[in-house]
């Protein structure tokens, strides 16, 4: 389980890095294309070209994506948040969204050519606009999904509220500018006659280089596509086969039924089915609950204080124990995204209010004798 | 058929009324007049030659005559009115057609335009760009989100109970989105703009973000209302999964419009583009797309209406009435389809009244309703606590019972009444907003028939009258209504809420309110009448002046001839306003003294303590001395002899003043008990002690009573006697005188003393 989680931060963390040199390296495209051109080894190239960074690179890749496959197939309910949501689906689009510009570039370099900027933007801008369109909502998709991963990660950490305030503007700041140096870009590649700037390159490093050969073009154009289609076809037929898989998983699943009442202010009784954590059953009945980190064990502001249960409730596990342990929580408390009712009637009350805005969180946190950071 | 001419004749002259015709929904095709071409100069010539043939001048002479009249006159006027609309309808009937022909090939010809017009680069390259901007406007939006998360986050999820305190969440939480989307209008437009674009491409552009925000600007008033995920916030009387679904119809709805709206503005625009190769078919293709548009949006409204009605009753689980239901499901639908077909024989100032006169009903119905639960909800939530806080109470009382902590005959805990704060403000709220919902519909109404409301009096045509009359009047009436229902609201609060007094106690000072508040509220409903009466007659043209006049008289008249009777009503208003006497007090008048029994506008009955009645005008009284007010101080004196002990009176009285004060009966009136006073002054023969005691109005008699009783008692028991008229006589060389002598000697002293004194008067009458 924290295996899984630190891997999956670490794969992600490394093609967040990836991802934000490169657009850097499109904003830059506000300055000129040429500026763009001039930082491209250094921003985007040394992640194709160095071979250390190339294998953790695509490694990253894989991993990220096969253990996404094993947390989805071990999801309980679809029914998430909508940053969940909105990043569960941000994944699944990212490599059929990826395939045609990473196997392009592919292709450029097997033709010989080194795969400038000026030839990218030519291609995405004139040749075939449709294909910049894609590279457009795969660089929105692919940072929402990024942005919300280390966002979750990042909340839930101590000195969270100082790190936020670089991250938010950050996170805005980034795409927009790599979007308007795209569009900026693509207005200065846009050739005169239809009505923008028109670009001549200086100094191109494929002027050097043997022309290609026209025989090969086609022929390698059309392996890239195949490989596009491929990928585009396993990745999404995993993606359809863990869904059945988890499908199967919870058919299989026994189903009891759990009574679940929040006292307090304003009372709440519901049904649910068990399997479910706590929160899910909260979310799945819309009741407002307080979950910084969105059910993944770290945060502790879901806790509830279990005030009866009809089936005895088992022991916290190790990662909700150590972070009841740093809110020194009593011992009636729990993770209501930890813990899992079983079949009778539970009665909860909430530790931390749904509006948890005026809740300190970090001097709780730092108060505590764990290492900073402890997961 | 004839029935059916007169029906659609008089649609016509109702949809010619107002010639200006307000054409919200302007479209091309409808302000378009057929082309006539100039006269050639042949026709010029012909006109000239028939100008000058005598024949046709005699001609054109007597028809002036004889219908000279008939042509200034309205008749005419209307005829040509409807003949115009008449026209007009044919000619859009005639472009509907044209548009249905040339509706196949639209597509393709559509397809020409805008291939001809942008590159297929060029339009994937607006949707980039679109998409950057969109992106860019989010981008920061969220960031603004960010910043206001918990300040957001606290107006969601803190409970509210009061009504004013829902309202004021959900206004600001819709003012925080609505600073978001401005976040995002900045955003997106604002760096859209600060580029040069291909003018085909940024109208495009700009109208897609228009309509997002159009479409985004829709969903928030949605969520204002109906808060689908935050309950603490919600207006309406239904819960969450209602709410949620019904956002979810109201975000189709619009999106179906919006998009509609924006799809028509691009394709109006691609082809006006185009206008010089279309010349002639040019209106009948904008009106074939608008008309497609049109009815695809009629017929998501439709669906929307139905779905809403079958799914609706069932999320709310309520036994809703099922042939209301059905009549209202049909009704919308009803209403949505005559409004398109009126939009499609463009009939533009019918389809508007149509509309709003259609929706004012369900809309009132839905307001009145809406308003009755925000109450509710607020009035139920306060009754919740306030029955926790007497159930709190209750509990203290019962556990202290429990462990015996209470004295015996400790009576039950005083728990208040509930009383509904908002019982007088709630009428007023719902005529406040019909009133305004009205106005604001009449508003559009005008406006939709090009009626400028605030000038109708410069209008001299006859629907201008009408309306103006119209308007005035409801203005008037519904502003009577709610200084009305304000003032019955609170006078009848204020008399239901009166608890006459206990038999014995006095009367509180709302007595004299309740005497009152029924006499004003006919007042003023007889003012509000003759008020709104004038006011209707002067808006439709009645010289009123005369009647005043004529009332003036009148009154005059009435005023001497009851000049005592009016001396006597207002004499007695300003008694009751100055609290000189309420019900039940005892009171001097002059030379009458007695109970309050009853008050009336002119009089007041008061009873004397021993059966008597005497009726008093107002404007009789001078002054008025009230006994019944606050305390009263009685003194009674004592005499008692030269060699009294005087501490030892004081000492017994005290003790007098003790039991007096325990008394079970009397004893809680006495606000301050018999005390002794001292030595008052000194007669004759003996010494004059004074006391005193304080007690509430009325009970002073009984407590005298007693204190004679008891003071009589005490003296006695302890040797004190009481002062007796006794007369020496001093005889000179008196100690030889026989017993005989001395008793002849006192008799005739007796005699000589009391002789001329008499029998003492009466005591002045007390009750």
């Amino acid at each position: 389980m924290k295996l899984r989680l630190n891997l999956m931060i670490g794969t992600g963390m490394v093609m967040f890095v990836f991802i934000t040199m490169h657009l850097a390296n499109l904003a830059i495209g506000l300055v000129s294309v040429q500026a763009m051109e001039d930082w491209r080894w250094t921003l985007s190239g040394v992640w194709s070209t160095f071979l250390p960074l190339k294998i953790l690179l695509q490694v990253s890749l894989v991993v990220h994506f096969l253990i996404a496959l094993v947390s989805l197939y071990m999801r309980n309910t679809l029914k998430v948040p909508a940053y969940d949501m909105a990043q569960m689906a941000a994944g699944v689009l990212i490599i059929p969204l990826l395939g045609t510009h990473v196997f392009g570039v592919m292709a450029l370099r097997e033709l010989g050519l080194v795969p400038t900027y000026p030839i990218l933007l030519n291609n995405f801008w004139v040749v075939s606009p449709v294909n910049g369109l894609q590279q457009v909502v795969m660089l929105v998709v692919a940072w929402i999904h990024g942005a919300i991963g280390v966002y979750t990660w990042l909340q839930s950490r101590d000195g969270s509220v100082h790190a936020m305030k670089f991250f938010y503007p950050f996170v805005v700041a980034l795409p927009i500018l790599a979007m308007l140096g795209y569009v900026e870009a693509g207005r200065q590649i846009i050739p005169v006659e239809e009505g923008e700037l028109g670009f001549v390159v200086e100094d191109d490093p494929n002027a050097d280089r043997p022309p290609v050969d026209p025989e090969m073009v086609p022929v390698v154009v059309k392996r890239s596509k195949e490989r596009t289609k491929m990928a585009t076809r396993i990745s999404l037929g995993l993606v359809a086969a863990v869904m059945a898989a988890r499908w199967l998983r919870l058919h299989r699943r026994r189903r009891e039924r759990v009574q679940v009442t929040y006292s307090g202010n304003r009372s709440v009784t519901f049904q649910a089915e068990t399997g479910l954590t706590l929160l899910e059953m909260v979310r799945e009945n819309n009741i407002p609950h307080a979950n910084i980190c969105r059910g993944r064990g770290r945060c502790g502001t879901c806790r509830v204080r279990v005030l009866s249960d009809d089936a005895a409730l088992g022991p916290p596990g190790q990662l909700e124990a150590k972070v009841l342990a740093r809110w020194h929580a009593g011992p009636d408390e729990r993770l209501a995204c930890q813990l899992k009712p079983l079949e009778g009637k539970l009665v909860v009350e909430r530790v931390i209010e749904a509006d948890y805005s005026n809740l300190d969180y970090t001097e709780t946190k730092t108060d505590s004798d764990l290492p900073a950071g402890a997961v | 058929m004839a029935l059916l001419r007169a029906i659609l004749l008089s649609l016509v002259v109702v949809g010619t009324a107002s010639s200006v015709e307000g054409q919200i929904l302007t479209n091309p095709s409808s302000t378009e007049a057929p082309a006539v071409p100039a006269p050639s100069p042949n026709d010029i010539k012909e006109f000239l030659r028939l100008l000058g043939d005598p024949s046709v001048q005699e001609w054109i002479k007597s028809s002036a005559t004889e219908t000279g009249q008939i042509e200034t006159g309205t008749a005419l006027t209307l005829r040509e009115q409807v003949d115009g609309q008449l026209a007009r309808i044919g000619q859009r009937v005639q472009t509907l057609a044209l548009a249905w022909t040339i509706f196949p090939q639209i597509p393709v010809f559509m397809s020409e335009v805008w291939d001809a017009e942008l590159s297929h680069a060029q339009k994937v390259r607006s949707a980039t760009y679109i998409l950057t901007f969109l992106l860019i406007g989010l981008g920061l939006e969220w960031l603004y989100r960010q910043f206001m998360q918990y300040p957001l986050l606290r107006i969601e999820q803190a409970p509210k109970n009061a009504p004013l305190e829902k309202l004021i969440g959900a206004a600001s939480r819709a003012g925080i989105i609505f600073a978001g989307l401005g976040v995002f209008a900045v955003g997106s437009i604002g760096a859209f703009d600060s580029f040069d674009w291909h003018p085909l491409v940024e109208t495009l552009v700009l109208d897609f973000l228009i309509m997002v925000l159009l479409f985004r600007t829709i969903l928030t008033v949605s969520k204002f209302f109906q808060a689908p995920y935050a309950p603490e916030l919600r207006l309406v009387p239904y819960g969450s999964p209602v709410a949620r679904y019904l956002h979810r119809i109201v975000a189709v709805l619009a999106l179906t419009i919006v998009l509609a709206l924006a799809l028509s503005y691009l394709l109006n625009r691609v082809v006006s583009v185009r206008e010089l190769d279309l010349s002639g078919s040019l209106p009948a293709v904008a009106l074939a797309q608008t008309v497609v548009l049109a009815a695809i949006v009629v017929g998501v409204t439709w669906a929307c209406i139905w779905a809403a009605f079958r799914h609706v009753p069932q999320l709310c689980e309520s036994d809703l009435n099922e042939r209301a239901l059905l009549f209202w499901r049909n009704y919308l639908i009803i209403l949505v389809g005559v409004v398109f077909a009126l939009w499609l024989f463009g009939l533009f100032g019918m389809m508007w009244t149509v509309l709003i006169l259609g929706l004012v009903v369900p809309g009132l119905k839905l307001m009145k309703s809406w308003i009755d639960h925000f109450f509710d909800q607020s009035t139920a939530s306060l009754h919740e606590q306030h029955m926790a806080e007497a159930q709190a109470v209750l509990d203290e009382f019962n556990k202290a019972e429990a462990e015996g902590e209470n004295l015996e005959g400790e009576p039950q805990p005083d728990v208040p009444q509930f009383a509904d704060p908002y019982a007088t403000t709630r009428p007023i709220v719902q005529r406040a907003a019909r009133f305004v919902f009205l106005m604001s519909a009449v508003f559009f109404l005008s406006a939709a028939w090009g009626v400028n409301i605030f000038e109708l009096s410069e209008d001299g045509s006859v629907l201008g009258r009408v309306l103006e009359v119209l308007v005035d009047s409801i203005v008037a009436l519904l502003l009577a209504d709610l200084v009305w229902t304000w003032a019955k609201t609170v006078i009848d609060k204020r008399v239901a809420e009166y608890e006459p007094p206990e038999d014995g106690q006095a009367p509180g000072p709302e007595a004299r309110m309740i005497t009152l508040l029924p006499l004003l509220r006919t007042i003023l409903m007889v003012t509000l009448l003759i008020m709104v009466a004038l006011s209707v007659l002067s808006a439709a043209g009645v010289n009123i002046a005369p009647i005043l006049a004529g009332a003036g008289i009148l009154g005059i008249a009435i005023g001497f001839g009851t000049q005592s009777l009016v001396r006597d009503v207002v004499a007695g208003i300003f008694f009751l306003i100055d609290d000189a006497f309420r019900l039940g007090e005892y009171i001097e008048v002059g030379d009458l003294m007695g109970t309050v029994e009853s008050i009336s506008i002119r009089s007041m009955r008061i009873r004397h303590h021993r059966g008597k009645v005497h009726t008093v005008p107002y404007g009789e009284l001078k002054s008025l001395t009230n006994h019944s007010r606050d305390w009263v101080i009685m003194k009674l004196e004592f005499r008692v002899p030269f060699d009294t002990d005087l501490q030892l009176v004081k000492k017994l009285v005290k003790k007098v003043g003790a039991e007096l004060a325990a008394n079970e009966h009397y004893g809680p009136s006495i606000l301050s008990t018999l005390k002794s006073q001292g030595v008052r002054r000194m007669e004759e023969f003996n010494m004059v002690v004074g006391v005193k005691f304080m007690t509430k109005p009325g009970e002073q008699w009984l407590v005298r009573r007693d204190a004679y009783q008891k003071v009589r008692d005490i003296f006695e028991a302890n040797g004190i006697r009481m002062a007796e008229r006794n007369v020496k006589v001093a005889i000179e060389g008196g100690d030889k005188l026989t017993e005989e002598q001395r008793l002849a000697a006192a008799g005739a002293a007796q005699e000589a003393t009391q002789g001329p004194a008499g029998p003492a008067k009466p005591v002045p009458d007390e009750p």
